[in-house]
């Protein structure tokens, strides 16, 4: 006889109670790890209030309404992106050896996965509504209701078309698409929005009352609207087949152990993998001539122009330090210029990455490390260079022109190079609740942020 | 440290040490009681090997034995000890660019750039170590492979045998005076293994000295001159 998925789960929980610890065990837990994020929540939120309260500029009503809105839609395209990569439904590896394997309902027992991810799924739609209430969208609290209770229906209708993707392979290019499509509006919007504040020209904000009315009845229809795609996606969850479940086992374990081990590489590591396997094919481009370095240069610009997100990424990131000319007093800007080259110049630094991580690498290219190292920054030192060349009439000194791509170059360099990371040696208690951690891992973490810190030190002595 | 011949029907006994079959012309590369531990725990004990120009010497052993702790030695990624790896009569670092580039190895997992299909990736080794015709070089050695129609894929796309083969691929694209190889055979097929016999045979034909630690008898046979047995 076929069991119910309700006796399975009857049977687990059993099973599972035996080995569950006390509860107050449990509250302890709940309590420290409350704490501890209060704690340090609640200090990051005061340094960044006193930091960004002593910089900032408001700019015009209008300018920060349809910056809120820009936010909002660069926002849910993210989220779009995302969670197709998550799943959103998901097993571990257990489940997926033992329960996928037996003929119990699947749609009863994704069904508490599923809730959960509607849930996470309105938490980051009402995170990203919060935000575009944070830069302006909207003043009043009727407004301020509507937008947050939107953006979280946006949120759920998101993830269950996230769902509806899932079941059938394929499906997630178009919530993709549709985020690359959401992304370039969104990216133009604030660059047009800048622009005008800049020349003097700040766009309106529609009128209070029209804006509250408007969001109201937004709220009101995507309440509906998500309510219903979340009674599809559940019905959809049956067509859910094993692979569709597990294939973004890898990503999460790797999610998961990068929080523990405090290295976001491993993450980086598998989303890259799993890029590469999604392209799969390429047409090889001409054959490489000439000298050596001429061929390992050209090698590493053809991977640049093949690493699509990042080339759209360092496209759109100019966006940033004339956003920052106009929230931000005149000599905070060349900090941001530093920001964005150093993240355009760093997703484009793969080349570099991959020759320093690697010594197998470099023994088969042959040379020295030196000289590989050198001809896998041209590519990067080139971008830096052709940014900070776009987005010197943001702001900052002629000095700027220099310091900010040299300074990015060395920064993409420092993380580039940064040793494979050490858990042992002498340890060290934060005190912040992490308990003891090494001494060694703290160095390395702060290899590549540390120099970023006293560069832009410089460049705000500098000018 | 012994060193022997596997056995063959009708084969006399060979003596232990290490033993020349080919009278070379000059030692590629001699390694000199070689000894590394780790914590404590002795994993190569003065192990000596003598690899000339035009021969191959096979290392073989249980797992564990440390075959490739020697091979990660003699290519120097490990340090030893004790003892000396000379190649040409002198010692050279890993980074010194003379020894990458006579030395082809193959010892840990596959080094590629990720992003390069594997066309490219044999086309920019051939090209950084100036292989002169790099282009036909390159379709020659993937067709040798097979892998002429994976040309255009990328290697995450690569089965685990392909990237075997990739492996190998990368090292004979490019020039080399030794060859230094972690079980070769890895998950190459039967055809794969016959394939990598002649080319190692070929290898040897035309001068260059090979070191490689393997597990089957049969390329044993076919292919070393001497053999080092560890820890046995």
């Amino acid at each position: 006889m076929t069991p119910r998925w309700r006796e399975v789960r009857a049977r687990l929980r059993g099973m599972r109670r035996a080995k569950r610890p006390s509860w107050t065990t449990v509250a302890g837990n709940v309590y420290q790890t409350l704490l501890y994020t209060v704690i340090i929540g609640g200090v990051f939120v005061q340094v960044l209030r006193s930091v960004l309260g002593d910089l900032l500029v408001p700019p015009s009503t209008g300018t920060q309404y349809w910056l809120g809105a820009a936010t909002a839609l660069l926002g849910l395209a993210l989220v779009l992106r995302v969670l197709p990569a998550l799943g959103p439904v998901t097993v571990g590896p257990a489940a997926a050896s033992w329960l996928l394997a037996a003929p119990i309902d699947r749609g009863s027992f994704l069904a508490f996965r599923y809730l959960v991810v509607v849930a996470g799924g309105a938490v980051a739609g009402a995170a990203v509504g919060g935000a575009a209430l944070l830069v302006g969208l909207t003043a009043d609290l009727p407004g301020a209701v509507g937008l947050v209770v939107s953006a979280a229906a946006v949120g759920v209708l998101i993830t269950a078309l996230a769902v509806w993707a899932q079941v059938r392979r394929g499906r997630e290019r178009v919530l993709v698409r549709t985020a690359g499509a959401l992304t370039v509006p969104a990216v133009v919007g604030i660059a047009v929005v800048v622009l005008l504040e800049r020349a003097g020209a700040a766009p309106r904000a529609p009128s209070g009352g029209a804006a509250t009315e408007a969001l109201t009845v937004v709220a009101v229809i995507a309440v509906v609207v998500a309510a219903v795609a979340a009674v599809l996606g559940r019905l959809r969850l049956r067509g859910l087949d094993r692979t569709a479940v597990t294939a973004a086992g890898a990503l999460l374990a790797a999610l998961t152990l990068s929080v523990g081990f405090m290295d976001g590489s491993i993450t980086t590591g598998v989303s890259r993998e799993r890029r590469l396997q999604a392209i799969g094919t390429v047409r090889s481009a001409r054959r490489l001539r000439g000298s050596r370095r001429r061929a390992l240069v050209l090698a590493d610009l053809r991977r640049m122009l093949r690493a699509r997100t990042a080339l759209a990424t360092a496209v759109a990131l100019p966006v940033l330090p004339y956003l920052a000319s106009v929230v931000v007093p005149p000599r905070v800007v060349p900090i941001a210029q530093l920001l964005g080259a150093t993240l355009a110049a760093g997703g484009l630094a793969d080349g570099l990455r991959a020759v320093a991580a690697s010594r197998g690498l470099r023994r088969t290219l042959g040379g020295t490390n030196p000289e590989l190292l050198a001809l896998h920054c041209v590519g990067p030192a080139v971008v830096a260079v052709l940014w900070t060349l776009l987005v010197a009439p943001a702001g900052g000194s002629v000095l700027s022109l220099v310091l900010v791509p040299g300074s990015a170059l060395a920064v993409v360099v420092r993380f580039a190079t940064r040793p494979p990371r050490t858990y042992g040696g002498s340890m060290v208690d934060t005190g912040v609740g992490l308990g003891p951690l090494p001494v060694g891992m703290l160095v390395e973490l702060s290899r590549g942020p540390l120099l970023f810190v006293v560069l832009a030190g410089v460049q705000l002595l500098a000018g | 440290m012994s060193g022997n011949a596997p056995k063959k029907p009708g084969q006399k006994p060979v003596r232990k040490g290490v033993r020349k079959r080919v009278e070379p012309d000059r030692v590629v590369l001699d390694v000199r009681e070689v000894s590394k531990a780790f914590d404590g725990q002795a994993v190569l004990d003065r192990v000596s090997v003598r690899v000339p120009a035009g021969s191959a010497v096979g290392v073989v052993g249980p797992n564990g034995a440390g075959k490739t702790t020697l091979l990660r030695c003699v290519v120097g990624i490990e340090v030893p000890d004790s003892g000396a790896v000379l190649f040409d009569g002198e010692k050279r670092a890993e980074t010194d660019p003379r020894f990458r580039a006579d030395v082809a190895v193959l010892v840990d997992d596959l080094d590629v750039f990720g992003d390069l299909s594997v066309l490219e990736h044999l086309d920019l080794l051939a090209c950084a170590h100036g292989v002169p015709d790099a282009r036909a070089v390159v379709d020659a050695v993937l067709d040798d492979v097979g892998l002429t129609e994976s040309a255009d894929h990328l290697p995450a796309t690569l089965s685990s045998g392909q990237r075997r083969r990739l492996a190998l691929a990368s090292l004979l694209v490019r020039p080399r005076r030794l060859l230094v190889l972690d079980e070769p055979e890895q998950r190459l097929d039967t055809a794969g293994r016959a394939w990598l016999v002649e080319r190692l045979r070929a290898e040897k034909a035309s001068g260059r000295a090979l070191l490689f630690a393997c597990h089957d008898d049969e390329i044993l046979h076919a292919v070393a001159d001497d053999v080092v047995r560890i820890g046995e």
